[in-house]
C-alpha cells in the first residue's frame, strides 16, 4: 500500500513553531492541517512518507512529538497488514463457511409419511444423497420420483434447508373416518389383534392382545346408573393388527417380485399403516401377505 | 482565459512572462492561497505574517489556521478579515 494515501497526525511542543513549519517546509515535507492549540503546541498532519524526513528532522532538537493518529484511504490496509492473524481466522472461517454451506449434514423427515423413514433412506441412497455430500451431486426432483414411485406417499417434496435436506412426505390413504355420535356399541370393522383400546366412554368388552372377528363389539355402552341399567354413547379408539393377503400371478423374474410387493403395498396402504410385509408362492400364485394396523373411532 | 490571468491581464501584469512576487486569493470567509511566501514569520490564531521576497505580509482574521504549507505556498483556512502589506 503507498504511503502517499497515508496521513499521520501530530502533536509537536516546543517553543518557535515558526521555525519548525520553515525548517519542514524547507525540507521539502508538506505539512497540512497546522493548528495552533496550546500556547506551545501545533497540531499538523504530514503524508506517511514523510515520517522519515519529520524524525531525522526532530531528532535531537528540543520538541516533544506525540503521534495523535493515522488516516487516509490506506488505513484500512496497514490496520489489516497488523494483524495479520485475524485476517488469515477470518479467511479461514469464511473458506470454511462456504464449503460446509454446500454439505448436507442431516435429512429431516417431515409429514405423515416420516413413518416410512427407512424407506426414504433407502431411496435417498439409491439416488445418490449420503451425509456428509455435497446438494449439488443430486437431483432433487429425482428424489422426489423416487420417493413417488414408493407407491406410499401422496405429496412428496424435497428441498434444502440450511445444512439439511428436508423430505416433507404425505401418506396416501383415507383419513379417520369422523365420529357417529350417538352411537351405543362400537364393533370391529375388521378381524385383527387388539393392539390398542382407549375407551373414553363406554365399557370395554376386549382387552389388548385379543383377537376379534368383523362385527365383534368391542366396547359396550351399556352401565349401571343405581340399580338401573342403562345404555349411553360410546367414545373409543381401536387400534387393530390386520393381516391382508394379495394374490399375484406368479414373478418370473427379481423385479416382478417387487413390482408385485409394491402393488400389494399400495393397496393395503389405503386401510392403514403398514407394519409388515412378506411373500410366498402357493400353487402356482404369489400370495404377498401384509400386516398392516388399522385405527378405528368409535363414538 | 482563466480568472487569475484576466485580472493579471487587466492589471497590466503578464503572468506568462514576467511570474508575480506573490499572489493570494482569497476564498470568502473560508480562507485563502497565498503563492511565493518564503518563510512563515509569525503564527497565531488571529494573525498570520509571511515573509516575502520583498516585505511581509499580514493576514488578520478569527481561528487561523494553515491548510496546506509547501514549495511556497500556504494555505490558510479560517475567516480571513484583512490581508496588509508592508
Amino acid at each position: 500500500m503507498k504511503e502517499k494515501m497515508l496521513y499521520e497526525r501530530y502533536e509537536i511542543t516546543g517553543l518557535n513553531r515558526e521555525y519548525l513549519l520553515n525548517a519542514l517546509a524547507r525540507r521539502q515535507i508538506p505539512v497540512y492541517y497546522v493548528k495552533k492549540i496550546q500556547k506551545n503546541k501545533v497540531r499538523l498532519t504530514i503524508s506517511a512518507s514523510s515520517r522519515k524526513k519529520l524524525f531525522a528532522f526532530l531528532d535531537g532538537s528540543c520538541y516533544n512529538v506525540k503521534k495523535v493518529r493515522t488516516f487516509g484511504c490506506g488505513h484500512p490496509f496497514v490496520l489489516l497488514k497488523k494483524r495479520l492473524g485475524i485476517v488469515v481466522g477470518i479467511a479461514i472461517f469464511f473458506a470454511v463457511v462456504m464449503v460446509f454451506s454446500r454439505v448436507m449434514l442431516d435429512v429431516k423427515y417431515v409429514g405423515s409419511g416420516a413413518v416410512y423413514a427407512t424407506e426414504i433412506d433407502r431411496a435417498l441412497e439409491d439416488g445418490g444423497v449420503k451425509r456428509y455430500s455435497f446438494f449439488s451431486s443430486w437431483d432433487n426432483k429425482e428424489i422426489e420420483r423416487k420417493l413417488f414411485a414408493l407407491g406410499k406417499f401422496s405429496f412428496v417434496s424435497v428441498s434444502r434447508k440450511g445444512m439439511r435436506l428436508v423430505v416433507r412426505t404425505e401418506l396416501t390413504g383415507t383419513p379417520p373416518s369422523i365420529l357417529e355420535r350417538g352411537q351405543t356399541q362400537m364393533t370391529a370393522v375388521e378381524g385383527g389383534v387388539v393392539v390398542s383400546l382407549k375407551v373414553l366412554r363406554g365399557t370395554p368388552l376386549v382387552k389388548v392382545g385379543d383377537t376379534v372377528k368383523r362385527g365383534d363389539v368391542v366396547v359396550s355402552g351399556a352401565y349401571t346408573a343405581g340399580e338401573e341399567q342403562k345404555e349411553g354413547a360410546v367414545l373409543a379408539t381401536l387400534v387393530l393388527s390386520c393381516t391382508a393377503q394379495v394374490v399375484c400371478p406368479l414373478p418370473s423374474s427379481e423385479e416382478e417380485k417387487d413390482a408385485a410387493m409394491i402393488f400389494a403395498k399400495h393397496v393395503v396402504a389405503e386401510f392403514g399403516e403398514i407394519t409388515g410385509c412378506n411373500a410366498q408362492e402357493e400353487g402356482g400364485e404369489y400370495v404377498v401377505t401384509i400386516t398392516y394396523q388399522r385405527t378405528q373411532f368409535g363414538g | 482565459m482563466g480568472l487569475i490571468q484576466s485580472i493579471a491581464t487587466a492589471c497590466g501584469a503578464d503572468c506568462d512572462t514576467v511570474p508575480p512576487e506573490y499572489r493570494v486569493t482569497l476564498l470568502g470567509k473560508r480562507g485563502g492561497y497565498f503563492e511565493g511566501i518564503k518563510s512563515i514569520l509569525t503564527f497565531e490564531d488571529d494573525c498570520i505574517s509571511f515573509a516575502l521576497k520583498q516585505g511581509t505580509l499580514f493576514v488578520y482574521g478569527r481561528g487561523l489556521a494553515l491548510g496546506k504549507y509547501c514549495d511556497g505556498d500556504v494555505a490558510v483556512t479560517g475567516d480571513i478579515q484583512r490581508v496588509e502589506r508592508a
